[in-house]
């Protein structure tokens, strides 16, 4: 998978069903799959087409004001901004396809965020009739980091739980990067800093050690370990 | 330049032309006919050619028979044994004195076949028809006249006497090994005369020949990978290469001020027909809002000009940097257009000043941005607008929000450029991905001062382009790759077995890397040392 960036985003919403809810923020960046920096960023906030149904309690842990929404662009019209912002990433070499599209990242994206880009991906597009699924990101990968943290922490007592913020914590991110969790795109920046983290340790532990043999060595290796 | 070119007669150029033979010699053969493969590049560079002579036997000489074909102890290739004795780097045999004034060209290795011819005539005493017979053995390797000939060839040599049995015996085994690979002479010395012609053009007309070459790509089996070494190497001779420029409106490659400009139709995903489309139209377009397309401004053609032609072609003329020239960067205008198209045809008229369908552009209007024309507009039409319902007035609206505040920035990053040129004109011209990296000021060396000879401690910030691993003979794995930068690439870099092992995840195709490495004495290449992921 050498030709596709990270694409790791987050959406604030109207409500916490993601099969009904609106989208009310849209925050996402593109992580490069090299170097590991965030090379590009989208945040806009967008007008849902039924204001009334925003519940409250959403815009409480949101923080965000329902002025504020009435003075943003169309939900439509920021969707069809964040697909041609998403496909300025695609390695595609011809025309569009999902293959060396951006691989979807995110925290607890495959319960939650993901269900809600293939609502949407169904109503605005792009769709793959085909296969019925979302056209956007790459068809084949997700990056949930809820389920990566979950696998590398599993021994650790100290971590009170598997929440964004509590991860942040734990891992020393700075206050001012964890009072402003909730803010789509200050939850996509924590996020990306965990993914480039985790992928740092794994690339230093599977690249070789002063004597060129690998620290972790995976290969004819699983199932070995504590037997 | 173009008028030189026409004066050009091919038939009396000068043949002993120095900076024809260096250029040979320094392996910038990179479309010079039969050398522009990286084995005759590497070949021309060991061989160093000086006349036609040499020339032909380079020719004759990098064809894989005799590449192959390992003789003596320790076995080397009829290549490379004609490389070390032409250099003196290993003692000249003739095996028999009487062969001497036959291979002496080619420093004792049997090269073409009419030497074969030669040998049968001074040592068997072989008339010509004779000889002939035998060159067509030779050439068609035909085992049953072979036999035959061998036994005249015997025959021949026990009369004459200048040799005996056994030495005779031994030479015509010689001559049946050469089947492998020699080389019919009169074939080779016109393939070094195309060459030294191409070599010779490039030389001294090295504009004309890198258009030309570009213009050929089309035709090439692998154009992207064509396209980036002929850019490359032009860079290397110091000719500048540029996306194409909408306003000349040019189908293919073209020269203007010393520079070279790839074509519209060089842009993917905007054919020729798309290109003789664009032409009638910005005539037509030029003559509603009285301007010439050298003056229009990104408005104008946003407006008046895009929706002529498909989103996807202004999206490919846009992405190669034909519209550069309007001075917005390549993401705003992709931004912008994107807006533009989410207006109905009514809407876009009323724009443009057309509100009256029957009567020719009375009122072509004339707008600063985008959003000066979007805000007039905007209102529905018993307001003065041009939106002929409250709901249109609110998309507008909404897209005047966008514009006013983008949801991302609309800057073009190095790293974006130059994805944008490889995918849509086949190679990165304005820049390299490594120029986004912040780390890359930590290298001291560019490729080009490289190619041009630099040496010592040598930092290079570069992407790595071509990565291609192969298993040594002892069962190690080590790697060749292309590597570039702003300047040109290097495309003979060696990544042995114990640097691979280290740094083979960041030697992968696509990553920008710093790369510490030093000069191949013997081959002239770049031999890896350390890598850092920057």
């Amino acid at each position: 998978m050498n030709y596709n960036n990270i694409c790791v985003f987050d959406f604030e919403t109207s409500g916490r069903d993601p099969n009904k809810c609106e989208i009310l923020q849209i925050g996402a960046c593109i992580v490069d799959k090299w170097n590991l920096e965030i090379i590009d960023e989208f945040n806009s906030l967008c007008k849902p087409e039924d204001m009334d149904a925003i519940e409250e309690e959403a815009l409480q842990v949101n923080r965000i004001k329902r002025e504020d929404l009435e003075k943003s662009a169309d939900v439509k019209i920021v969707w069809g901004q964040f697909v041609s912002w998403v496909n300025k990433y695609n390695k595609s070499k011809g025309s569009l396809g999902t293959f060396r599209a951006p691989i979807p990242a995110g925290y607890n994206i495959i319960g939650y965020d993901m269900p809600i880009v293939q609502r949407y991906c169904k109503k605005y597009g792009p769709w793959d009739s085909k296969r019925e699924d979302q056209k956007l990101f790459n068809q084949l990968h997700k990056l949930d980091l809820m389920d990566h943290m979950w696998f590398w922490t599993e021994n650790n007592d100290d971590l009170k739980s598997l929440k964004l913020t509590s991860v942040c914590e734990w891992m020393g991110f700075s206050k001012a990067e964890i009072e402003n969790a909730h803010d789509a795109l200050q939850d996509v920046k924590n996020t990306a800093k965990i993914l480039v983290r985790l992928m740092r340790m794994a690339r230093t532990l599977t690249a070789g050690d002063e004597n060129n043999s690998p620290r972790l060595q995976m290969k004819n290796s699983f199932g070995n370990y504590g037997k | 330049m173009v008028n030189k070119m026409k004066h050009l007669d091919i038939y009396s150029i000068d043949m002993e032309c120095n900076k024809t033979w260096d250029l040979i010699s320094r392996g910038m053969t990179k479309g010079v006919f039969q050398l522009e493969s990286h084995l005759g590049r590497s070949w021309a560079k060991k061989v160093r050619p000086r006349n036609i002579e040499d020339l032909a036997a380079l020719i004759a000489l990098i064809r894989p028979g005799c590449l192959k074909a390992m003789s003596g102890d320790p076995p080397k290739s009829m290549t490379q044994r004609y490389v070390d004795r032409k250099f003196g780097n290993e003692d000249l045999e003739y095996f028999h004195p009487s062969l001497e004034t036959i291979l002496g060209n080619t420093y004792g290795v049997l090269v073409y076949q009419e030497q074969a011819m030669q040998i049968a005539q001074a040592l068997a005493g072989f008339d010509l028809q004779e000889a002939d017979v035998l060159r067509k053995a030779i050439g068609k390797k035909k085992a049953d006249i072979m036999a035959k000939v061998k036994k005249s060839f015997l025959d021949g040599a026990s009369k004459e006497g200048v040799v005996t049995k056994k030495e005779a015996e031994e030479i015509f085994s010689w001559i049946q090994e050469s089947q492998r690979y020699s080389f019919n002479k009169s074939h080779a010395v016109s393939y070094a005369k195309n060459a030294y012609w191409s070599a010779y053009c490039k030389a001294h007309h090295p504009h004309q020949f890198f258009c030309s070459y570009l213009t050929g790509s089309a035709w090439k089996q692998d154009t992207q990978e064509e396209v980036q070494e002929l850019v490359n190497d032009s860079k290397i001779l110091g000719i500048d290469v540029f996306p194409p420029d909408f306003r000349d409106l040019q189908k293919t490659f073209y020269l203007k001020e010393d520079s070279i400009f790839f074509g519209m139709s060089n842009v993917k995903q905007v054919g020729v027909s798309a290109v003789e489309k664009i032409s009638v139209n910005v005539k037509s377009v030029e003559d509603r809002i009285a301007k010439k397309v050298s003056s229009w401004s990104w408005c104008d053609y946003l407006i008046f000009f895009s929706k002529k032609v498909s989103s996807t072609v202004n999206k490919a003329l846009i992405s190669a940097g034909c519209l550069d020239y309007f001075g917005v960067s390549r993401n705003k205008m992709l931004y912008e257009i994107d807006l533009w198209g989410k207006l109905t045809e009514k809407e876009m008229d009323w724009v443009r000043g057309q509100n009256s369908t029957d009567s020719l552009f009375p009122e072509t209007k004339s707008w600063e941005n985008l959003a000066e024309a979007l805000t007039a507009c905007q209102p529905v039409k018993k307001n003065g607008g041009g939106c002929s319902t409250a709901k249109r007035s609110a998309v507008l609206l909404d897209i005047l929000k966008m514009l006013e505040k983008p949801p991302h920035a609309l800057n073009d990053s190095p790293s974006w450029l130059s994805w944008a040129e490889e995918k849509f004109l086949g190679t990165s011209i304005t820049c390299n991905k490594v120029e986004g990296c912040s780390d890359s000021a930590k290298s001291n060396t560019t490729c080009k001062e490289f190619i041009d000879g630099k040496n010592g401690f040598m930092v290079f910030a570069v992407e790595v382009n071509r990565a291609k691993q192969i298993t040594t003979k002892k069962g190690t794995k080590m790697c060749f790759l292309t590597v570039s930068d702003s300047s040109c690439s290097i495309d003979n870099v060696v990544c042995f077995t114990k640097e691979w092992d280290e740094y083979a995840s960041l030697l992968q195709e696509g990553n920008t890397i710093l790369l510490q490495g030093d000069k191949d004495k013997r081959r002239g290449g770049l031999i890896v040392k350390k890598a850092w992921q920057i």
